[in-house]
């Protein structure tokens, strides 16, 4: 088992020199980025040439990479150009909002999911079953941004019209003696509403497919046949191994939870990475987006590699080494 | 892996793989049959045994004929979809003249919708169209050619699916502010990776059949087993990726311009409505739910076509 985490961690290494290559081309793709002072009369063109060397843009763009990813390598980010400050520490400053916000959601997708795909699966054809698949046909296509928007007029405006309780809508805590439990979570409920609807209706959707698959299996006719509860059957035998393809499909969506909660943080004004980049990309500071791009690819690694070590020690069957 | 599957899906259908391999290759395997034309015949009568799925296809249709008629429309309500008559702001839906109401600017909401609607369509068309080329092409030489080919590609594959989409894109359009074509051209560029794996994989287990050894030994060259024998029976898979590819790539384009890195106005799409709308938020709550409803109706029909695709096509992708 060792061996095979130590293998599937060093598999990462090249994958993360690829992420930064290809980020590192993309914003090089522009050309010279000084060269627009020279619109400008103030500037004469040997004070461009000396920003420009003083930037050590003057060396070739493989350089330059070199450059960057040893200073990666060592943990430094570069400075962000807008404000000066170490792009590492205004990353990890917001960086455990954001795992707040997709942690709560993954969890509530989970522990709604779960339930619900067991239940319709089990009541088959019910009124029940009928109104979980067209719910979660309903809710997979939703645009997680447009829902969010929805539920910041209904509970920011339409409610407090009606005279109905309101939830707050932006931020994380509440600006004015907020920051206490209750305040924190009530931040949380719609951000993490519209991040994880779309997990959620799908992972319904394969749980129950997944249920009605293995309840035909040939050890679950027999683990009946012996006159086992239906209970027993079904939570001791039926359950787990339709849980496990799950574990790989958690780890599949990851990416895009992590994803989502780029917009989803935008909608919510929630201080998170997300936000920190769309707002870094609004004012060309490469230097933050590209970490923040790297950190995220870090990120979603892990988890893969998660989803793939729980996996491989959930199922015997999988020959790892 | 999809993770979608409808009511629809009937079990008889589904071929229970316990291992998470591709079935090795049979003389009377049914991918044997696919390309034959009975087969998209008994595909299509399965797709319209399917009402939700061809409830779907229905809404498509006239989604589309919906952003085609965008000048017949402009013509008949009189306003265009740049222009806006500021003594009209904020008008309610349904209101004579203007049956979505009006925007911030005064311009008429359903001309917009209906010109807006084209963009987003064309720019998720056109990049799902592009993707699937390049997924396809890769996954085939990969998965045909192997050996080190393959090696150098799957990395590139792996590198291209561990960042995730969105801030990539958004990383690339904060460097370039490409028209609404190139900005197809660059969604699809970054998106090809996981339709490659998937073509891959289909094309690794068909180039072990028989009847690919076979079209071999009688001398056939690789371009005409690829294009001949193999691609082929790689079309269903491909038609069904670009059904559920689509739906996705209309949610991007909408994020996108939702953000203000993707469409840029003056040109409208659904996703820069929005965001237009969001600057008034709570002067008028209709503005923004009109395109959303756009982008969901359309979003959640072609991925019922898409479903519905799956099911006729390939059982054993359905879940």
């Amino acid at each position: 088992m060792t061996v095979y985490i130590i293998r599937r961690l060093l598999i990462c290494i090249p994958i993360l020199f690829g992420v930064t290559l290809l980020t590192f081309l993309i914003v090089n793709a522009r050309g010279n980025p000084v060269a627009d002072l020279a619109l400008n009369p103030r500037y004469r063109a040997e004070d461009i040439e000396r920003i420009r060397s003083s930037m050590g843009l003057d060396e070739p763009v493989l350089v330059r990479y070199g450059i960057w990813v040893s200073a990666v390598l060592r943990g430094d980010l570069g400075l962000s150009l807008s404000n000066n400050t170490p792009v590492r520490d205004r990353i990890f400053d917001v960086l455990p909002n954001t795992i707040v916000l997709t942690g709560v959601a993954f969890l509530a997708a989970l522990l709604i999911s779960i339930p619900l795909g067991v239940i319709s699966a089990v009541m088959r054809n019910t009124w029940f079953d009928h109104i979980v698949t067209v719910g979660t046909v309903a809710a997979f296509a939703v645009p997680a941004f447009w829902l969010g928007l929805m539920l910041i007029l209904l509970f920011a405006s339409q409610f407090r019209e009606w005279g109905l309780p309101s939830l707050p809508v932006s931020g994380m805590v509440d600006r004015r003696g907020g920051g206490d439990l209750l305040d924190r979570l009530s931040h949380l409920i719609l951000p993490v509403t519209a991040l994880a609807i779309a997990d959620l209706a799908g992972w319904t959707r394969y749980i129950r497919s997944q249920m009605l698959e293995v309840v035909r299996q040939d050890y679950v006719q027999t683990a009946r046949a012996k006159g086992l509860s239906d209970r027993i059957v079904l939570f001791g035998h039926a359950f787990r191994n339709a849980l496990l393809p799950l574990v790989t499909l958690m780890g599949l969506s990851l990416p895009g939870l992590i994803g989502g909660s780029f917009i989803i943080e935008t909608v919510f004004a929630w201080p998170g990475i997300g936000r920190l980049t769309v707002d870094a990309a609004r004012a060309s500071d490469y230097t933050l987006i590209m970490g923040a791009v790297f950190i995220a690819s870090v990120l979603t690694l892990l988890a893969n590699l998660l989803a793939d070590i729980a996996y491989a020690l959930l199922d015997p069957r999988i020959r790892y080494g | 892996m999809t993770t979608s599957s409808t009511s629809a899906a009937s079990p008889t259908t589904r071929v229970p793989t316990t291992s998470r391999e591709q079935p090795r290759g049979s003389a009377f395997n049914r991918a044997h049959l696919r390309s034959t034309p009975g087969f998209y015949r008994r595909a299509w009568y399965q797709f319209r045994q399917n009402k939700i799925a061809l409830a779907g296809l229905i809404l498509s249709a006239l989604m589309v004929a919906f952003v085609l008629a965008a000048g017949i429309i402009a013509n008949i309500t009189g306003h265009t979809y740049w222009e806006g008559d500021l003594a009209d702001q904020f008008i309610a839906p349904f209101s004579p003249g203007y049956l979505l109401g009006s925007d911030g600017n005064g311009r008429d909401v359903l001309v917009r919708a209906a010109y807006g609607g084209r963009i987003s369509l064309t720019v998720a068309g056109l990049a799902s169209l592009l993707l699937l080329v390049i997924g396809t092409t890769v996954g085939a030489i990969s998965g045909y050619f192997g050996g080190f080919v393959d090696s150098v590609l799957m990395r590139i594959v792996d590198v291209l699916l561990c960042i995730p989409g969105l801030p990539l894109l958004i990383l690339v359009f904060s460097v370039f502010t490409p028209g609404p074509y190139m900005l197809a051209v660059f969604i699809a560029l970054l998106g090809w990776a996981g339709g490659a794996r998937l073509i891959r994989g289909e094309v690794l287990s068909l180039r072990k059949r028989d009847y690919v050894e076979a079209a071999r030994v009688l001398g056939a060259s690789d371009s005409r087993i690829i294009f001949r024998h193999i691609i082929p029976n790689v079309i269903p898979l491909l038609l069904v990726s670009l059904s559920l590819a689509l739906p996705g790539l209309i949610l991007v384009e909408a994020t996108l311009s939702f953000l203000g890195f993707g469409v840029q106005i003056p040109i409208p799409s659904w996703g820069n409505m929005l965001e237009n709308a969001r600057e008034y938020f709570t002067r008028s709550w209709a503005n923004v739910l009109i395109p959303g409803l756009f982008i969901y109706m359309t979003v959640l029909s072609i991925s019922l076509v898409g479903n519905g695709l799956r099911d006729a096509l390939d059982p054993r992708l359905s879940r």
